[in-house]
């Protein structure tokens, strides 16, 4: 446990190890078996949570006190096995992968001197793990993609990025669940929308997540896109 | 439930509240207004509870029209340029003062200076949809479904109950330290990954504010950090005030929108107390940072609660002031009418007239009805009397003389029906009313009780927002309203008896009234000089009503009062 600032404190666990899902895990805790009021946000990465606390109430040597004393029963209800081995939830991701939705396809494909369906099989076929939320609500950092399938960013990002672009840059992909501006190599789009602050959950994606992209037909991808459009309204 | 209509959006304009917690693990910022102190200081002049949302305001204000009355305050960001525009005349709005507009006033808010986010703020609060827990909108992603930066023609609500302000206090409000750009900062994240020439050399120069600068982050430039840059570390959460460095050199600090995690060495952290400072910095502005231990930080965020929290609700003032019609007067001679039914009673009102020169007028809560007032005013009117509205508990049965036990929900509306209705009556006969005088046991109850008063005052001024408020000589009532900057009227009876404490005869007692004229003339000539009266007051009821009206307006002319 670590002060980044006089009111946070960063919580890194276990040593060095990345473990998104037990993150998850202890920041959800943190926020359920706090004291009330004590807490003010928890975020989890892969490598550790950040703690925000309102120290108006209490004085820092008792701020830190709690919050350790939580992540000590933390250990003891949840042992010290990682519960990373034992999973995450699994989630689906439709993907139509094709240039008309999906603009740098062919420039990655050519890039790495490789044909599309085999860009295609490679990001389709493996599970990825969410390893960090951020960027924006809903947006996960995935990883890690295929050793040939990696690629810098591009060097001018784009100003206008469709939301549900599927993405990829170095060792990581994600979706974008909202138009922004971005800097990825777009290599498909999904219909599935990553974030609806109407649903109880809001984000499809959470740390520590296994994700899968499912290909899809353009065809598929307009009728789903239409279903989740119904689903909305 | 009242509406505002946005007829310009100005450069940025959002509505916030204070941000939304719980969701910062699935990528959301907490968001809320910049300036939390700032938003929260505005809500604390109307009495409303913190967390109500206001309209956020960058750089320049917006034009916005308020389709019913309301009580608004503006905090933030001065302005020299805030006014509210009424039959094409423009009136300035003063900042940190609960100001009451008229339905269909239409506010200007300029550019503004000394910071660069401003807060409108609503009695009540805007009421644009919760999502996620707040209703802070998501400016930079308007796609994301957690609102969008405000449009012409965009329609808010505010306000969902009828007013239940409890204005409990008439302090004050603590004037918030000026604030000079020095952003302090505490170690963080990386800290340790800079060398001490770095740590030392970040707060050896001012950096300047880059116009790339928005909610999100506030972009400094200056002086890069001498030696290596660390290189980007492993992903972490984030929050407000964290001080990234990235590649460039030139740091970033994060703001309510800013990203959830990052990349980036977190070289410090501004600390909580000067996150209203850095959400004022503007483009070009200069600004320093400054080491200080967390103690020290934590300190400095104890008494800045402190401040924010002696802020008690302002009295409501009116955005426009202009002198009665009457103000070439000293003092003024009035009568309660509009109370006795068509018959003798009301002969004899009709014969007052003549010897005064206000009336207060009841509009239905105690006596009254549509035709007395239309009755009464066109009599005031041919008599050229100033016209004071004369509102009461809804006790028709007691005549006002009851305190009423009703919630505050109820008095407010009965209040506003009673004075919408003289409005209306009074904008008929193109004449304005001077003065609201309560009845009875409302007049007394408003008198004693200074909290109260504040309230029963501010549901006034939204419908006669230049009105004077009447009140007993020497009560409480007006002597705090007064130091509130609200026009005032004391007023004294010619045809009471005051004790030596000054306060009035029960009436239970048998000689608590005055019948001969020339003694209430003496009275009245008492009353004005060592008690500062300015408005006589003569009851319209009593047998010797006319000829007491008639000998103190004698006396008064004779001693060149009127």
């Amino acid at each position: 446990m670590s002060w980044t600032s006089e009111r946070s404190i960063w919580v890194r666990r276990p040593e060095g190890q990345s473990c998104p899902l037990e993150a998850d895990h202890l920041a959800k805790w943190v926020v359920v078996e706090q004291t009330p009021g004590m807490v003010r946000a928890a975020t989890p990465t892969a490598h550790g949570v950040l703690i925000e606390l309102d120290i108006r109430q209490s004085e820092l040597d008792a701020a830190w006190a709690a919050v350790e004393s939580l992540l000590e029963c933390f250990s003891a209800q949840h042992g010290s096995q990682s519960a990373d081995h034992r999973g995450g939830r699994e989630v689906t991701i439709p993907v139509c992968y094709d240039e008309r939705v999906g603009p740098d396809l062919g420039w990655v494909s050519a890039q790495l001197g490789v044909d599309r369906e085999q860009v295609i099989a490679w990001h389709s076929g493996r599970t990825y793990r969410v390893m960090t939320m951020g960027f924006m609500p809903g947006f996960g950092y995935l990883g890690s993609v295929e050793e040939a399938l990696r690629l810098p960013r591009r060097e001018t990002p784009r100003t206008r990025v469709p939301s549900g672009s599927v993405a990829i840059a170095e060792e990581m992909t994600a979706v974008y669940p909202h138009q922004s501006a971005g800097g990825w190599h777009l290599i498909g789009r999904t219909p599935m929308r990553l974030f609806d602050p109407l649903r109880d959950e809001p984000a499809v994606l959470r740390l520590g997540d296994r994700v899968r992209f499912e290909p899809i037909t353009i065809e598929a991808f307009q009728t789903l896109g239409e279903a989740e459009k119904q689903d909305r309204y | 439930m009242g509406t505002i209509e946005v007829i310009e959006a100005g450069m940025l304009s959002s509505v916030q509240d204070l941000g939304r917690s719980g969701y910062q693990s699935v990528g959301v910022p907490e968001g809320g207004a910049f300036d939390r102190v700032s938003l929260r200081v505005g809500n604390r002049l109307l009495g409303n509870d913190e967390h109500e949302a206001g309209i956020e305001m960058s750089m320049r204000g917006g034009v916005f029209r308020f389709l019913d009355p309301a009580v608004v305050c503006l905090t933030g960001a001065r302005t020299n340029d805030a006014a509210v525009e009424v039959d094409g005349r423009l009136m300035p709005i003063p900042h940190g003062v609960p100001t009451a507009l008229g339905a269909g006033s239409v506010l200007r808010v300029g550019a503004l200076r000394q910071g660069v986010r401003a807060y409108l703020c609503v009695a009540d609060g805007i009421r644009s949809e919760v999502m996620l827990g707040s209703r802070s909108a998501l400016v930079s992603l308007p796609d994301a479904g957690l609102g969008r930066a405000l449009r012409r023609g965009d329609r808010l609500a505010y306000g969902d109950h009828a007013f239940q302000v409890d204005v409990s206090s008439t302090t004050e409000p603590a004037a918030i330290e000026e604030q000079i750009s020095v952003l302090r900062i505490v170690p963080s994240m990386h800290t340790e990954l800079f060398s001490q020439e770095q740590l030392k050399g970040l707060c050896v120069e001012p950096f300047v504010v880059a116009d790339q600068s928005n909610r999100a982050g506030v972009r400094l430039m200056g002086r890069l950090l001498e030696g290596a840059i660390p290189g980007r570390v492993s992903s972490a959460g984030t929050m407000v005030g964290y001080v990234q460095v990235p590649a460039s050199g030139e740091p970033i600090v994060l703001g309510v929108d800013g990203p959830t995690t990052g990349g980036y060495p977190v070289i410090g952290c501004v600390i909580e107390a000067d996150l209203p400072v850095l959400a004022q910095c503007g483009p070009r502005e200069r600004v320093r940072f400054a080491w200080v231990g967390r103690g020290e930080a934590r300190r400095a965020l104890l008494k800045q609660e402190a401040d924010v929290e002696s802020v008690r609700p302002g009295a409501v003032v009116g955005a426009i002031r202009h002198r009665p019609a009457s103000s070439q007067r000293r003092v003024l001679l009035g009568c309660d009418t509009g109370e006795a039914e068509a018959g003798p009673g009301r002969s004899q009102e009709l014969e007052l007239l003549a010897h005064v020169s206000a009336v207060s007028i009841a509009c239905g809560g105690h006596a009254g009805d549509d035709e007395s007032m239309r009755h009464a005013i066109a009599g005031a009117a041919k008599h050229g009397c100033v016209i004071g509205a004369h509102p009461s508990y809804p006790d028709r049965a007691g005549f006002g003389r009851r305190t009423m036990a009703m919630d505050r929900g109820s008095l407010a509306r009965s209040i506003s029906a009673q004075l919408e209705a003289m409005a209306r009556h009074a904008d008929d006969h193109g004449v304005a009313v001077s003065y609201i005088k309560a009845h009875g046991a409302l007049y007394h109850d408003v008198a004693q009780d200074v909290g109260f008063a504040h309230w029963y005052w501010a549901r006034c001024a939204l419908v006669f927002p230049n009105a004077r408020f009447v009140g007993p000589i020497g009560s409480a009532a007006i002597a705090a309203l007064r130091h509130s900057g609200v026009p005032t009227l004391s007023e004294g009876f010619c045809d009471r008896v005051y004790e030596p404490d000054g306060s009035l005869r029960s009436r239970h007692a048998g000689d608590a009234l005055i019948a001969d004229p020339e003694q209430a003339a003496a009275q009245a000539e008492r009353l004005i000089h060592t008690h500062g009266c300015d408005l006589l007051c003569v009851h319209s009821d009593t047998p010797d009503a006319v000829e007491i009206a008639r000998a103190v307006s004698e006396r008064l002319r004779v001693r060149g009062l009127v």
